[in-house]
C-alpha cells in the first residue's frame, strides 16, 4: 500500500520522474530525489534489514546515516545506506547480512539463542577452550561481515582535489548558513558543505514551531543567493580534521582536500533514541526521521502512532504529524513535569493523549516480527523508577521518539577541542576551542531556532575576524532555558533486548555485565562491548553508553568523558581514499630504446630498469646468460644512468670529499678515478661509487642508483657546518649513462670518438673528457663488471642519440644491449659488492672485507672515529667469497640462505649465482671469522637439506684483472 | 655527425603522432592536431622542454649574473623577465636559473663564460623537463596535481613556486600570455614523462589536450627560420 503523501511543500522528489527498481527480488518504484529508504517506505516496506549479530528484523531509524539498519547491496556497490544513497533507475537491491534474503534470512534463529550469546562472547570463545577456536573462527568467519565483495569489480579511478577558502562551515542548517552569511558580509569567501542532498537542516523539516521555518530557510537562501562570497556544496560530508584546518570533503565522486584558514563547525545534533525493550523493531524511529520521510519525500511514516517525547521537539513532532494525516495515539512525555511551552496546549487541543511522567516499558512486536503492534506504557517517577504494576496497551503501528540529542561532536574533537558537560542542556559543549575554530548551533549546546541563528552569526563573525576581516562578533546568544535532552531514558526490562547500539546489537544488560566483569571506564567498555565501534562509530549509541556507565558507576558524566575521536568519523569509500595513482616513475633518457629491444623491467627505488631483454622463445634465465656471454666474449651495453652522478666544484673540492668518503682523494691527479665508499657517523656502510677528477677544483662521481638524493641532501647538510668553498651540483637527471663493456667495446668506441682510447692513451681506471657520436662526453675506464669497459656518461637529451650511433657501430660485433641481472651476475664473479645488498644495517668497511679502502690516517672524515674503534675491536663476522662444488645438481642456492655449524647459525648468503663462465655456484656470505679463512668448508641450508661449500678468494673471475686492461681487443 | 637532442618528452609524444619541428637540435611537437588554439585557451599541454637554460650557484652567483649582464630578482622565489622573451627565476638566495626565450641567446653565452666556474660560482648543468600549461581551466588541472593555491598571490606578482605536483617535485611560475593564463613547470628530466602522461591524462578528462608549439609561437615561419639555425 502506497505511504505517499499528496504534495508537501518543500519536498525533494521530483514526481515527474518515476524511477523503477529491485529490492530483494520484488520490483518497486520512486521518484527521483527519493533515497533507497524513502521510496521503499513509500511502498508500504518496513523490513529493510537485519540486525548484525541476532538478525533482528529492522527499518528506518534515523534516515541521516546516523545508523545502519538499512544497508543495502547493489551488484558490486556494497554497504550503501538506504537512508541517505540516492535512488537511481534499474537499482537491483539486497539487504546485506542475510542467509537466503531478508523474509527468509536462516540466521534470524540467533535472536532466540541470544542468551547464549552475551556481551564479550567472541573474545571468550577465543580464550578457552583451546580446542575450539578454530571451529569459532571458521563460524565467526562465515556469520559475519557486511556485504560481499565483487572481486572482479572494475577499478573506481575517483580524483582527489585540493581546495581552498577563508572560511569553511560545515553544516547548512539555520546556524551554519547564519554562519556563513554574517562571514561572507565580513568579506570572508566561504564554502559552506552539507552531508545532505538539501540545504537547511532541521530548518527544511521541523515545522511545527511558532517560527515559520520554511520562510526563515527562504530568507537566508535569498540571501545567499546574492553573496557571491558564498559556495554551498551538498552531499558532501566533512568526514575528518587534521592540522591547520585541513578538512577532506567527500562526495560522490571525489575527495576535496580543503584548506580553510577558518572552519565554524554548526554541524548540528544526532537524535538519540530511548531505550526500551523491542525498541528496534521496524515502525519505530527516531522523531527526526518521521519529520524528514514527511517533509523530504513526502512519506506518510506510520499510521497510528505513539510519540515519546523529552522535549519540546517531539511535541512538535505530534504537530506536524496530525498534520499530515498520522493519528498520534498518545504522546508518552518521560519529564514528570511535562512540557512547559504552549506546545503542550497545542497538542491537547488536536485531541492527542499526553501522559506526562510515563514511559514505554516496551513495544510488543508483530506476530511475525516485522514491525510493532501496540506500546506498553508505565508511569515513571522522577528517579527513573518505572510502575510495571499500572500498564496501558496502545495499539500503534509507530513509535516516534524524541527524548534528547549528541553533539555531532567528533570533528570538534579531532581539532582537539576541549568539551564539557553541559547539565543545562545535558550534552557535552565545547568548552576550550583550537584557534580558528568556531562552533555554532546544537554541537555548541544552542536549540532555540532564535538563538541559533544569532550563534552563527556570532560564529561566521568570529571565524571572519581570525582571518583579518571584520571587527568580530557584535551579537550575544542567550542559554538554552529548559534542557532539551533527558538525562537519562532507559527503561529496564526482565527480558532485555532493549538496545543501546543498534549496529552491534548490544542491550542495556549488556553494559552491566561488562562492568560487573571489570570493564568500567568508558575506554575498556567500548572495547569489550564494540560500542559505537558498527558502521554508525556511535553516533546514535555513544552518548547513552556513557549515560549508562555514568549510572553504573555513580559517576558525573564529565567524569565518566568520552571515547577519542578519530579520522574519518564516517565511513569512505577506499576508491576515494585511494584516488588517482600519482606514483612518480623515473624513466632514464633510453626508456624507448629498451623498450624496444624487448626489455622486461625491474623497478629500483623510483626507477625503472630493464632487468633482462627478452626474446621469443628464450627463458629469462637463457636471456640472461646470453647477455653475460656478450660481454665476456664481445660487446655489449648496458644503460647505467640511474647511478646517482653528482659535481663539486671549487677550491676545497678535494678536502670535502676527503671528508665525506673513507678513502683519499686529495692526491688525486687530474684524469683520474677511484673507488669511494661513504660510512654514517656509526661506521656503517651507506654508499658507493667512483669519484673522477676532471680538473683542479672539479670533481664528478657516482653514487648507488637508490642513494643519490639521499647523498645530496647529507653532503649539503654537512657543508653548511663546515662551510668549505665547494658548490656541489646534483646531477643525476641531467647526466645519460651507459657502460660499453666486453673485449670489443674499444673498437666500437674507437670509431665513434677521436679520442685516444687505447690502453696507454685511455689507461684502466681514467676519466677522459672528449666527444662520443658528435656528443661532449665523461668516460671512465671502470672495471665493476670485469672486463674492457668505458662508462659514458653525457648530456641526458643526447642519451638516445649516443646510444643509437653505438648500436649501429657494435652491429658488426654482434653488440647486444644487457640488463641489470647479468650485471649483477658479472659483478659477482668480479667479487664485487652491491651496498644493501651485501651490507646491511650494521656493516662496516671491515666487515665488507674493504679495509684496504679506509684510511684512518686522514685527520677527518664521517665516521672515522667509529671506525678507529671498531678496527681495535675483534670482528665477529666477515664478507668472504664462496664456491659450491660444480658437481652440485640440487635446487638453485638464494640469497639469506643460512650457514649452519652443527645446531648454529654462522652466516648468510648475500649474493649468489651459479656462473656459465666458472662451472658452478659462487657467492658472497657473511661468515663468522673463525669459519672465514680460505679453504674453509662449510654447510649452507637449501630448502632443509645441507650443501657443502668452500670459502675462496675474491675474484672468481679474472683474478689478476687482466681482461681490464687489455692490450689490444680479441 | 650531426647529434640529436631529444626531449625527456618525447618518446609520450610519439604516440600522439604529432607535426615535428627541430629546435635546439631537439625535435619537438609543432602541432598535434589542426586548430589547436581552441585547446590553447581552455586547457593545452605543450612541450618546451627545447628552450636552452643555464644554472649556477653559489655565494659570488649573483654578482656574477649582474657582471654578465643579467639582473636576478632581488626577492627569493621570484622571476624577472630578460632580453628576447627569456626569464632569470631565484631558486635560493644563492641559486639562479635562466631560460631563454625562443631566440634568445645568453644561456649559452653564461655557459661558456663561466665553463668550469669560479671560487663562489658554481654551473649547474640543467637539462629539465619543461611544460607549458595554458586555458581557463588550468585551475581544475592544479587543484588535482598539486596542494598550493596559486590564487593566493596575483598574477603579476612573477613568484616562483617550488612544490610537488603528481607526487614530483616541481618549479612553477604564471603570466597572462595573450590574455590567457599560462604556468611554466620545470622538472627533472627522467621525471618527465612521468608527469606529463599525468598531467595530460587529467587535462583530457577535463577536455584539455597536447598542444604543439605553434600554438604558443603562432608565427610559423620564425619557427621554420629558427629550426634551421
Amino acid at each position: 500500500m502506497s505511504k505517499r503523501l499528496p504534495q508537501v511543500s518543500g519536498e525533494w522528489i521530483d514526481r515527474s520522474q518515476p524511477i523503477a527498481f529491485r529490492f530483494e527480488g520484488r520490483d518497486y518504484s520512486g521518484f527521483v530525489g527519493d533515497t533507497i529508504s524513502s521510496a521503499l517506505m513509500a511502498c508500504g516496506v518496513k523490513v529493510m534489514g537485519r540486525s548484525f549479530k541476532y538478525h533482528r528484523t529492522r527499518g528506518v531509524l534515523s534516515m541521516a546515516n546516523h545508523d545502519v539498519n538499512v544497508m543495502v547491496q547493489d551488484g558490486a556497490r556494497l554497504n550503501m545506506r538506504g537512508d541517505v544513497t540516492p535512488l537511481e533507475a534499474g537499482m537491483d537491491l539486497r539487504a546485506v547480512n542475510t542467509f537466503g534474503g531478508l523474509a527468509k534470512d536462516k540466521a534470524r534463529i540467533l535472536d532466540y539463542l541470544s542468551a547464549f550469546l552475551p556481551v564479550g562472547f567472541y573474545y571468550k570463545a577465543f580464550h578457552s577452550p583451546k580446542f575450539l577456536v578454530h571451529a569459532w573462527e571458521k563460524l565467526f568467519r562465515a556469520l559475519t561481515g557486511l556485504g560481499r565483495v565483487d572481486f572482479n569489480a572494475p577499478r573506481i579511478k575517483t580524483p582527489k582535489q585540493y581546495d581552498f577558502t577563508d572560511v569553511l562551515v560545515i553544516g547548512s542548517g539555520p546556524s551554519g548558513l547564519s554562519a556563513a552569511i554574517s562571514a561572507a558580509n565580513a568579506g570572508a569567501k566561504v564554502v559552506v558543505v552539507d552531508e545532505q542532498a538539501g540545504v537547511g537542516g532541521w530548518l527544511g523539516y521541523n515545522r511545527g514551531g511558532q517560527h515559520d521555518s520554511s520562510a526563515i530557510l527562504q530568507g537566508l537562501l535569498k540571501t545567499i543567493a546574492a553573496q557571491p562570497n558564498i559556495d554551498v556544496r551538498l552531499s558532501t560530508i566533512a568526514s575528518g580534521y587534521y592540522a591547520d584546518h585541513w578538512v577532506p570533503l567527500v562526495d560522490a565522486k571525489r575527495m576535496t582536500k580543503m584548506r580553510a584558514r577558518a572552519v565554524v563547525v554548526a554541524s548540528g545534533a544526532y537524535d538519540q533514541p530511548a531505550v526500551f525493550r523491542n525498541n528496534d523493531l521496524p515502525g519505530i524511529m527516531m522523531a527526526s526521521a518521521a519529520q524528514r520521510l514527511i517533509y523530504r519525500y513526502a512519506v506518510q511514516p506510520a499510521s497510528e502512532v505513539v510519540v515519546l517525547a523529552a522535549n519540546t521537539e517531539g511535541y512538535r513532532t505530534a504537530v506536524n504529524l496530525h498534520n499530515h494525516g498520522v493519528k498520534v495515539v498518545a504522546l508518552v512525555d518521560l519529564r514528570p513535569e511535562g512540557e512547559s511551552t504552549p506546545y503542550a496546549g497545542a497538542v491537547a487541543a488536536l485531541g492527542i493523549d499526553i501522559l506526562v511522567g510515563h514511559c514505554i516499558y516496551e513495544a510488543t512486536p508483530t506476530s511475525n516480527n516485522d514491525g510493532v503492534r501496540a506500546a506498553v506504557i508505565c508511569p515513571r517517577n522522577a528517579e527513573g523508577v518505572v510502575d510495571t504494576t499500572v500498564q496501558s496497551v496502545l495499539a500503534c503501528d509507530g513509535i516516534f521518539m524524541s527524548v534528547g540529542w549528541a553533539p555531532a561532536a567528533p570533528l570538534l574533537y579531532q581539532a582537539g577541542t576541549r568539551m564539557r558537560y553541559a547539565t543545562h542542556v545535558h550534552q557535552f559543549v565545547p568548552d576550550v576551542l583550537p584557534a580558528g575554530v568556531f562552533a555554532a548551533g546544537r554541537v555548541n549546546g544552542v536549540y532555540d531556532l532564535t538563538q541559533k541563528l544569532k550563534d552563527g552569526e556570532r560564529a561566521g563573525q568570529a571565524a571572519a575576524a581570525h582571518v583579518g576581516l571584520g571587527s568580530g562578533p557584535s551579537v550575544s546568544v542567550a542559554p538554552e532555558a529548559v534542557s532539551p535532552s533527558h538525562p537519562y531514558p532507559f527503561v529496564d526490562h526482565p527480558n532485555g533486548k532493549n538496545f543501546v547500539d543498534f549496529d552491534e546489537d548490544l542491550q542495556l544488560k549488556d553494559f552491566y555485565n561488562a562492568a560487573q566483569e571489570g570493564f568500567d571506564n568508558i575506554e575498556l567498555m567500548k572495547r569489550f562491548t564494540t560500542v559505537g565501534m558498527g558502521p554508525s562509530q556511535g553516533k546514535h549509541s555513544n552518548m547513552n553508553a556513557i549515560r549508562v556507565l555514568a549510572k553504573i558507576t555513580q559517576k558525573p558524566i564529565q567524569e565518566v568523558g568520552t571515547t577519542t575521536a578519530r579520522p574519518f568519523f564516517h565511513p569512505v569509500p577506499l576508491s576515494h581514499l585511494a584516488g588517482r595513482s600519482f606514483y612518480p616513475e623515473r624513466l632514464t633518457p633510453l626508456q624507448s630504446r629498451h623498450e624496444s629491444a624487448g626489455a622486461v623491467f625491474m623497478q629500483a627505488g623510483a626507477w625503472l630498469r630493464p632487468e633482462y631483454y627478452g626474446a621469443a622463445g628464450v627463458t629469462r634465465e637463457g636471456a640472461i646468460a646470453a647477455e653475460v656471454q656478450a660481454v665476456r666474449t664481445g660487446v655489449a651495453l648496458i644503460d647505467v644512468g640511474t647511478l646517482g652522478k653528482m659535481e663539486v666544484f671549487g677550491p676545497d673540492a678535494g678536502e670535502f670529499l676527503e671528508r665525506i668518503y673513507v678513502g683519499r682523494y686529495s692526491n688525486m691527479k687530474v684524469g683520474a678515478t677511484r673507488y669511494a665508499v661513504m660510512v654514517d657517523e656509526a661506521g656503517v656502510v651507506i654508499d658507493d661509487g667512483v669519484v673522477a677528477k676532471l680538473g683542479d677544483n672539479h670533481f664528478y662521481f657516482t653514487t648507488t642508483t637508490t642513494g643519490s638524493a639521499t647523498v645530496y641532501r647529507e653532503m649539503t647538510r654537512l657543508n653548511t657546518q663546515w662551510g668549505l668553498n665547494v658548490g656541489i651540483v646534483n646531477v643525476t637527471g641531467s647526466f645519460a649513462g651507459m657502460n660499453l663493456a666486453g673485449p670489443l667495446s674499444r673498437k666500437v668506441l674507437a670509431a665513434l670518438t677521436s679520442m685516444d682510447v687505447s690502453e696507454a692513451g685511455f689507461p684502466y681506471l681514467a676519466v677522459r673528457e672528449g666527444d662520443v657520436a658528435g656528443v661532449p662526453a665523461r668516460l671512465m675506464r671502470v672495471g665493476f663488471i670485469g672486463e674492457l669497459g668505458y662508462e659514458i656518461h653525457i648530456p641526458a637529451t643526447y642519451a638516445a642519440h649516443v646510444w643509437d650511433e653505438i648500436m649501429k657501430a657494435g652491429a658488426g660485433f654482434n653488440i647486444r644491449p644487457f640488463g641489470v641481472e647479468a650485471q649483477r651476475l658479472l659483478r659477482l664473479e668480479k667479487g664485487h659488492i652491491i651496498v644493501s645488498q651485501d651490507t646491511d644495517g650494521l656493516t662496516s668497511p671491515f666487515d665488507a672485507a674493504m679495509s684496504w679502502a679506509v684510511k684512518l690516517d686522514k685527520p677527518f672524515f664521517v665516521g672515522q672515529r667509529s671506525l678507529k674503534i671498531l678496527n681495535e675491536k675483534a670482528r665477529k663476522q666477515v664478507l668472504v667469497g664462496f664456491a659450491v662444488p660444480g658437481s652440485y645438481r640440487g635446487p638453485a642456492l638464494k640469497e639469506s640462505h643460512l650457514v649452519i655449524d652443527g645446531q648454529r647459525i654462522i652466516g648468510r648468503i648475500t649474493s649468489v649465482a651459479f656462473s656459465e663462465s666458472l662451472g658452478h655456484f659462487i657467492g658472497l656470505m657473511f661468515i663468522e671469522m673463525a669459519q672465514s679463512a680460505v679453504g674453509s668448508h662449510c654447510k649452507i641450508r637449501v630448502d632443509g637439506k645441507l650443501v657443502e661449500a668452500t670459502v675462496v678468494k675474491t675474484p672468481f673471475y679474472d683474478p689478476e684483472g687482466a681482461r681490464q686492461k687489455l692490450e689490444e681487443s680479441a | 655527425m650531426s647529434a640529436v637532442r631529444s626531449s625527456p618528452l618525447h618518446s609520450a609524444h610519439e604516440a600522439l603522432k604529432p607535426m615535428w619541428i627541430t629546435l635546439n637540435h631537439m625535435p619537438i611537437p609543432l602541432q598535434f592536431v589542426p586548430h589547436e588554439d581552441v585547446a590553447r585557451q581552455k586547457l593545452g599541454l605543450a612541450d618546451v622542454s627545447f628552450l636552452s637554460r643555464f644554472g649556477v650557484k653559489g655565494p659570488g652567483a649573483g654578482d656574477w649574473l649582474r657582471s654578465q649582464g643579467v639582473t636576478p630578482p632581488a626577492e627569493i622565489n621570484h622571476w624577472d623577465a630578460i632580453e628576447e622573451n627569456g626569464l632569470v627565476a631565484r631558486l635560493a638566495s644563492t641559486e639562479f636559473l635562466v631560460e631563454d626565450g625562443l631566440e634568445g641567446v645568453t644561456a649559452a653565452r653564461l655557459a661558456a663564460a663561466l665553463g668550469r666556474g669560479l671560487p663562489g660560482v658554481t654551473p649547474v648543468f640543467r637539462q629539465d623537463a619543461s611544460i607549458a600549461i595554458t586555458g581557463s581551466e588550468i585551475n581544475s588541472l592544479l587543484v588535482q596535481t598539486c596542494n598550493v593555491n596559486f590564487n593566493s598571490f596575483p598574477m603579476n606578482e612573477r613568484r616562483l613556486v617550488m612544490t610537488s605536483m603528481t607526487g614530483i617535485s616541481v618549479l612553477v611560475i604564471r603570466k597572462l600570455s595573450d590574455g590567457v593564463p599560462l604556468y611554466r613547470i620545470w622538472c627533472d628530466g627522467t621525471f618527465g614523462a612521468c608527469l606529463w602522461k599525468t598531467l595530460l591524462q587529467v587535462s583530457q578528462e577535463l577536455g584539455g589536450a597536447a598542444i604543439g608549439i605553434n600554438s604558443l609561437y603562432p608565427d610559423l615561419a620564425k619557427l621554420k627560420a629558427l629550426s634551421l639555425r
